[in-house]
């Protein structure tokens, strides 16, 4: 809380002078201090985070749904949470925009189970030192990922597929491969484990 | 007492990702409160499972999209809350200092304080109080001008470049398509000019515009036809008929054509009035192969 006043006070002071407070932020601007605009009620702050992240959060969410219209009622919903509770993202520091892949990925399943939401915004921990905010640095992680996963054993790759964009359950996905419940939880367990050694060489 | 219990990091994965049992998610939330351990395992799943997230294709969302959060954003227009003045509270006259002066001095205020009513003590507040609200509606109705403006800037703005584009597609297509308009083919001197067409297509709109030139004139009752070739060694499928003029020029603009299909090439043939499911028999002319 005392950190948000902190930046704040430093947003003030640096448009004080100016008197631009509503300008339309660089794209350069890092998530933290985009979203200390927000929590102050700047809009145009919000449509920087909203050029910025839109794409992947729509994107998951129609991966997950296959439905555009269903995945823009998730995309709304998301970036309305951050207009709400801008404080509760401050926290993930950098890597808001792989918080809100996951978020988004969440929040799809939930809409096809038809269910309520099921976690807080706050459960939501990433270790990820990535930072998405930039475009160029995004398109070379995304490309990295895809190559990762291509090198991937077919079954492991198929395994976090259905568990993770299709939200099947590790006993869904033995029963529909026929493989014992064990080796579902391994695959998946195996494929996250070598897309993190893919990123960390 | 917190059980101690082993928990198998395959579990935590399934965890991040919603899969497991309300019992079983229960008992881990449960646990990764008591472990710091667990919890950084988590965090460096859930960090991987958006890692993975981005391997999905990338969609752009709808372009009104922007428009409507923007929208409902401004409909839940925050007010952010004014830091109140500082209010000096009563000063009283030290003690010490009031030995040799007035001594009636204090202790007058201080029986004027306690005499005061309670009605005579919150009266002043009230109108602190309506002045504030007043400066606090004053601006948030200047930030709702503001904001209403610009949404206004912003919207003329889109509707003369949206107005522009359309003016300059209208253009483009009138000088395809109008019989009037002047068709040159351009060749080296002495040659004959032989029949050829351009196809220009997006397989992910199902957008496609065809030109082509000396054609030869078709006997009644007979009409060109235009055939996208799939990529997957499929059928070839129907991509609209036409009619060449009498200089041998045709067209075909934005024929109905199935969104996301890969061609390989297109072919034109010759078939009855109204066009054919399946194409006859020579190929008129045919693209080179793409894959």
């Amino acid at each position: 809380m005392r950190r948000s006043n902190l930046l704040g006070l430093q947003v003030r002071f640096m448009y004080r002078d100016t008197g631009v407070l509503n300008t339309p932020p660089a794209s350069t601007q890092d998530d933290a201090f985009l979203l200390a605009l927000v929590q102050r009620g700047d809009e145009a702050a919000m449509a920087s985070l909203f050029d910025r992240y839109s794409k992947i959060v729509y994107s998951v969410a129609l991966r997950v749904l296959r439905d555009p219209a269903l995945a823009e009622d998730v995309l709304q919903e998301i970036f309305m949470q951050i207009w709400r509770k801008p404080e509760s993202f401050t926290a993930t520091r950098g890597s808001l925009g792989g918080w809100l892949a996951v978020v988004s990925r969440n929040r799809s399943i939930d809409v096809l189970r038809r269910k309520r939401p099921t976690d807080s915004v706050d459960d939501i921990v990433l270790a990820s030192p990535y930072n998405l905010a930039d475009e160029g640095e995004r398109n070379i992680m995304i490309e990295k990922a895809r190559t990762a996963m291509h090198l991937l054993p077919a079954e492991q790759r198929k395994t976090l597929e259905m568990a993770f964009f299709d939200g099947l359950t590790h006993a869904e996905i033995a029963e529909m491969t026929g493989d014992p419940l064990g080796t579902v939880k391994t695959r998946i367990r195996t494929a996250l484990m070598s897309l993190r050694k893919a990123f960390q060489a | 007492m917190i059980p101690v219990k082993h928990i198998d990091p395959d579990d935590l994965a399934l965890y991040a990702m919603q899969l497991l049992s309300a019992e079983e998610t229960e008992e881990m939330t449960l646990h990764l409160q008591h472990s710091a351990e667990a919890r950084r395992v988590l965090a460096a799943i859930q960090s991987d499972l958006s890692i993975y997230a981005l391997t999905t294709e990338m969609h752009s969302p709808p372009a009104l999209a922007r428009q409507r959060l923007m929208q409902q954003v401004a409909r839940e227009k925050k007010v952010i809350p004014i830091e109140r003045a500082a209010v000096q509270a009563p000063v009283y006259q030290n003690q010490a200092q009031d030995d040799d002066e007035d001594d009636e001095l204090p202790m007058r205020t201080l029986f004027e304080e306690e005499r005061k009513s309670p009605g005579a003590r919150i009266l002043p507040w009230i109108g602190w109080a309506i002045a504030a609200g007043l400066a606090v509606e004053v601006g948030s109705l200047y930030r709702q001008q503001q904001m209403l403006q610009t949404v206004e800037t912003s919207e003329e703005a889109q509707v003369a470049k949206l107005n522009a584009d359309l003016s300059r597609a209208d253009l483009v297509l009138e000088t395809v398509k109008d019989p009037g308009a002047l068709r040159v083919n351009l060749v080296t001197n002495g040659e004959r000019p032989a029949p050829q067409g351009r196809v220009s297509y997006l397989a992910d709109k199902g957008a496609l515009v065809m030109i082509a030139s000396n054609l030869e004139p078709l006997t009644p009752y007979k009409t060109y036809e235009l055939w996208l070739i799939p990529a997957d060694g499929t059928l070839p499928i129907p991509a609209g008929t036409f009619q060449p003029d009498t200089s041998g020029n045709a067209t075909l603009v934005l024929p109905n054509l199935p969104k996301g299909r890969a061609a390989r090439t297109f072919g034109v043939t010759v078939e009855d009035l109204g066009g054919s499911q399946t194409p006859t028999m020579p190929i008129i002319m045919k693209g080179p192969s793409n894959s």
